[in-house]
């Protein structure tokens, strides 16, 4: 018999079994949504009202009652967008644009940082403030419920609607977007759901006119998707899941436990497991929307090939990289007021992404590693243009910038100070050869792991293409069978515990 | 394309998805790749034995009415724990009498306490809050032993600074007669010189004494905060330790040896001169101690000088992965630990240590390892067999399945195996509130008469 309970659960919010990318709940959600869309594609209208409830739907079951709070953000975004659209003169659009910028930085400021700002008052003044929430309190009042009112929880992926809504805003004062007269269309921009709770940050110039475009996809562009959405559940549960449970989680809780060697390999295993993690994701995202028909921007190519941090940022997190550039770099004046002025905007610039990522000094340090890294690297430009340019040269200079990016990883990933401290130590002074040989012995699949993930990393990207392109001109029946063979082969890296993804909450 | 396409490819993956989950419920696909003596049938736990050591537990344990000072074990029964038995306290509570006694006498002498143990304790975890528990109550300062490697402990803030020795350490595959010594491993100086540093960056201990075991020659100069404090010939072919002395606690020391040879160090010892020391000593992967490795002669010599008072076994977390069909043969191994142990150190009383709860997943399901039953049962039977006490980690951290409670409140790390700080805190602060707990009721002669008999019988019944 039917158990109604067990039935309902299917449509409730759950703490324990969230919606993620890697779970089988997602991808009976995803066959029910193509199952209906036959229906409805070749309506627009249609169509997006039904992708913005399936949406909101997968929003909930990701992030439980925040819903609530993206769809006031969808229609807030929506209001000022039409409101800086709408008025004649200029002063009145700043104002509409400061306004809906504002609305949108104080929500992420309430939910994000009023643990940290209260803290960082009550040290230098040796105040006594007590956060309080007053979302919930109300909520509390309307609803005779019994939130917590002293604990903020972080909604899940506030950071990325509230950037696309503040890109949105903007596009729209500098006429790079037209703006979306109807309401239902602008929420399914905003909450389109594979890249609603990780990323890529979809720019509102390039997502906006796709809404009005028919739907169309290739034989080849579902090979392509098909593929990226494999590659990212490799990485995902092989590259980030499986070397975080096994190796990295264990070595950062308690570094001092560990020789240098096996630090040292739990920093580059975090270089690794954060880039599966965070493309991994992104990689499905782009793959769903391909196959829903909607294009999505690449979002890594690659990153530990860059041969300075300046290409670094342009091959890591790209739509958050180029969001940074537009919307905070440039406005900040850009490297268009003199060589100081450039220097102090990059730094800034990289602090703020480095807080983005949390409320946390940790972060700062790697905002500011790689703000200074920036700045230095632009000193040394004249330099560095004088220089050869062969392929042991490029080399040590990969070399040199993916260590100074896993520096700045040891930061982001440590849990106290005291861990980092005690991480180095561990690094500088109880560092043998021999311990490397027997952590290969002793961990052969984890390192067999590592390796396997920085070789296919590091191959040329002719190479990575050609196997890209030999996927996608399989019949369409060996395809599944590769599918279902990969998928084997994950159900055995599966790990015992929900691995959220890293930028979930970021 | 359509979209119909499209849901077609993927109706047919999820639907063979579901197929094999739905297969995977009836046959653990895990077996196919499980070795030959993986998939021989593991023995379920007689139940009649669980009865047995229930009825046991609860009659022999001491009673937990005047705990006093473990602020986590509230914590852990109302939130962390899943069964309804209570941890029970120390398990045949009577076999720690001569260390009672000494915990007695404890403020005109060092008593040591020397805790071995697996990955579980590494980076002084359990052992630091054992240690600061039993400090406060009986006095005493410092960490105990160190190792002569690179070592940095967190929660002192104290780090060891060396590159000049080698390590050699007790290992399954060494069938040398190598002499470890008590700590089960020794240092070796590669040259004829060199040094450690010690580096205290706020260690709120109050450490006035260094001990240098070591055997070998060596000239040796003690620096504390840049100045001598001492300069000696180490010159001890056998054993020997050097003892020096700080009038106040160093920010840093510096050991120099000069003109050494065949100079070995057991290890380093920072401690006051009465009161309680908790000796660390861990041996990551260990399935047992292995003590018949470490050379008896030299460990009867060390313990001579050094005294241990109560020996604590810290084992079982790596027997667990290791699938057998019974645990007889790791019964008798422990037994073989313990019993030359005792045989090495006879004044030293000995507590052994359950095995911690454990979990995987089974068919996408956590679930806590079923051997783990018969595990204990073999630790019981061995604890038994050799007159020694038992302390059940598993019941005390609120029993089977409760590590997956613990991995939630992050009171343990994600492999559901070893516990973070905070977790093997908690399991430091009850094991030291049973310990105290056993020695008030070994003051008041309010002990229940001794039940191992009664556990032996039950056991050797089945």
């Amino acid at each position: 018999m039917l158990d109604l309970n067990a039935f309902l659960d299917l449509f409730r919010y759950s703490d324990n079994a969230p919606w993620l990318f890697t779970r089988y709940g997602f991808w009976v959600f995803f066959v029910v949504v193509l199952a209906f869309y036959s229906l409805v594609y070749k309506h627009v209208r249609r169509r997006n009202i039904y992708l913005l409830l399936f949406s909101l739907f997968f929003y909930y079951k990701t992030g439980g009652w925040f819903c609530g709070l993206l769809v006031f953000s969808c229609l807030a975004n929506y209001i000022f967008g039409y409101a800086v659209w709408a008025a004649k003169r200029v002063v009145t659009k700043k104002i509409m644009l400061a306004v809906g910028v504002a609305l949108n930085l104080s929500v992420l400021a309430y939910f994000k940082y009023a643990f940290f700002f209260t803290g960082m008052l009550n040290r230098f003044f040796s105040a006594e403030f007590e956060v309080f929430n007053w979302l919930a309190h109300g909520w509390n009042g309307l609803t005779g419920s019994e939130t917590d009112t002293f604990n903020i929880i972080l909604p899940v992926g506030i950071s990325f609607f509230t950037f696309q809504g503040i890109s949105y805003l903007v596009d729209v004062y500098r006429k790079d977007s037209d703006v979306v007269k109807n309401v239902f269309d602008f929420s399914f921009y905003l909450s389109f759901f594979p890249q609603l709770v990780a990323g890529p940050i979809v720019r509102a110039s390039a997502f906006i006119p796709q809404l009005h475009r028919a739907y169309s996809i290739t034989k080849q562009e579902f090979g392509h998707a098909v593929f990226l959405i494999l590659a990212g559940l490799v990485k995902k549960m092989v590259l980030s899941d499986y070397l975080a449970v096994n190796f990295i989680d264990r070595v950062f809780s308690t570094p001092g436990a560990y020789s240098g060697a096996e630090n040292l390999m739990a920093v580059y295993g975090y270089a690794l497991q954060i880039y599966g993690d965070f493309s991994g994701y992104t990689d499905i995202a782009i793959g769903v929307a391909l196959l829903l028909g909607f294009k999505l921007p690449v979002n890594f190519n690659s990153p530990y090939k860059a041969h300075s941090l300046t290409n670094f940022w342009h091959r890591w997190h790209i739509s958050l990289s180029t969001w940074l550039r537009d919307y905070l770099y440039i406005p900040l004046g850009g490297n268009r007021k003199g060589k100081m002025r450039t220097h102090i905007n990059l730094l800034v610039t990289m602090l703020l992404g480095g807080i983005w990522h949390g409320a946390n000094i940790r972060f700062l340090i790697w905002g500011g590693i790689h703000g200074l890294g920036l700045v230095v690297e632009k000193l040394l430009t004249p330099l560095r243009k004088r220089m050869p340019v062969n392929r042991v040269l490029t080399a040590i200079f990969v070399f040199f910038t993916f260590h100074l990016v896993c520096l700045g990883w040891i930061f982001f990933r440590a849990e106290s100070f005291a861990g980092v401290q005690q991480m180095f130590f561990q690094i500088r002074y109880s560092f043998t050869f021999d311990a490397l040989l027997e952590l290969w012995l002793a961990y052969p699949l984890v390192f067999g792991v590592m390796l396997f993930g920085f070789v296919v990393h590091g191959l040329p990207a002719r190479f990575q293409e050609r196997v890209r392109g030999l996927f996608i001109e399989m019949p369409i029946w060996l395809k599944a069978f590769i599918v279902l063979a990969v998928l084997f082969i994950l159900k055995f890296f599966e790990q015992a515990e929900i691995q959220p993804f890293i930028y979930f909450r970021f | 394309m359509r979209p119909l396409k499209i849901f077609l490819f993927f109706l047919f993956v999820v639907l063979l998805v579901s197929a094999y989950k739905h297969y995977d419920d009836y046959i653990e696909i895990d077996k196919i790749f499980e070795t030959e003596t993986d998939t021989e049938i593991i023995q379920p736990a007689d139940s009649s034995f669980s009865e047995v050591y229930d009825t046991v537990a609860t009659q022999s344990a001491v009673r937990l009415d005047s705990a006093t000072i473990h602020k986590d074990v509230k914590v852990i029964n109302d939130v962390l724990a899943v069964d309804s038995i209570k941890n029970e306290g120390v398990l045949f509570n009577n076999n720690l009498h001569e260390f009672y006694s000494a915990l007695n006498n404890c403020n005109n002498y060092l008593l040591r306490v020397v805790y071995y143990g697996d990955s579980q304790i590494e980076g002084d975890h359990v052992t630091y809050t054992l240690r600061k528990g039993l400090q406060e109550k009986f006095g005493g300062a410092g960490i105990g032993f160190l190792p002569v490697q690179m070592y940095y402990n967190m929660t002192h803030n104290l780090a060891v600074v060396t590159n000049d020795f080698e390590k050699h350490a007790v290992k399954y595959a060494d069938k040398t007669n190598e002499k470890y010594g008590l700590y089960g491993q020794y240092f070796e100086l590669k040259g004829k010189k060199g040094s450690i540093r010690l580096v205290n960056r706020g260690a709120d201990d109050s450490f006035r004494n260094i001990k240098i075991l070591s055997s070998g020659f060596s000239v040796v100069q003690v620096l504390a905060d840049k100045n001598i404090i001492a300069s000696d010939t180490l010159t001890n072919a056998d054993f020997e330790i050097g003892q020096y002395r700080f009038t106040q606690t160093p920010g840093e020391i510096r050991i120099n040896f000069s003109n050494a040879a065949n100079l070995r160090l057991y290890g380093i010892m920072l401690e006051s001169e009465a009161g309680v020391v908790v000796d660390n000593v861990s041996f990551r992967g260990n399935l047992s101690l292995m003590a018949y490795r470490f050379g008896n002669e030299l460990v009867q010599e060390m313990d001579k000088q050094l005294n241990a008072d109560l020996l604590i076994l810290h084992f079982g977390l790596n027997v667990i992965p290791d699938k057998r069909p019974n645990y007889e043969s790791y019964r008798v191994a422990i037994e073989r630990d313990i019993n030359t142990l005792r045989q090495n150190m006879p004044s030293a009383s000995v507590l052994l240590i359950g095995a911690s709860d454990m979990a995987h997943k089974v068919n996408g399901e956590l679930r806590s390892h079923d051997n783990i039953e018969e595990i204990i049962e073999a630790q019981i039977k061995a604890a038994c067999n050799c007159g020694v006490a038992f302390w059940d980690m598993r019941q005390a951290m609120g029993g089977k399945g409760s590590i997956i409670n613990w991995v939630e409140k992050e009171y343990a790390r994600s492999d559901y195996a070893h516990l973070t700080l905070a977790g093997s805190n908690a399991v430091g602060e009850m094991l030291c509130n049973d310990l105290l707990t056993g020695w008030q009721n070994f003051n008041s002669n309010s002990e229940i008469a001794d039940t191992s008999v009664l556990v032996y019988d039950a056991i050797n019944a089945k």
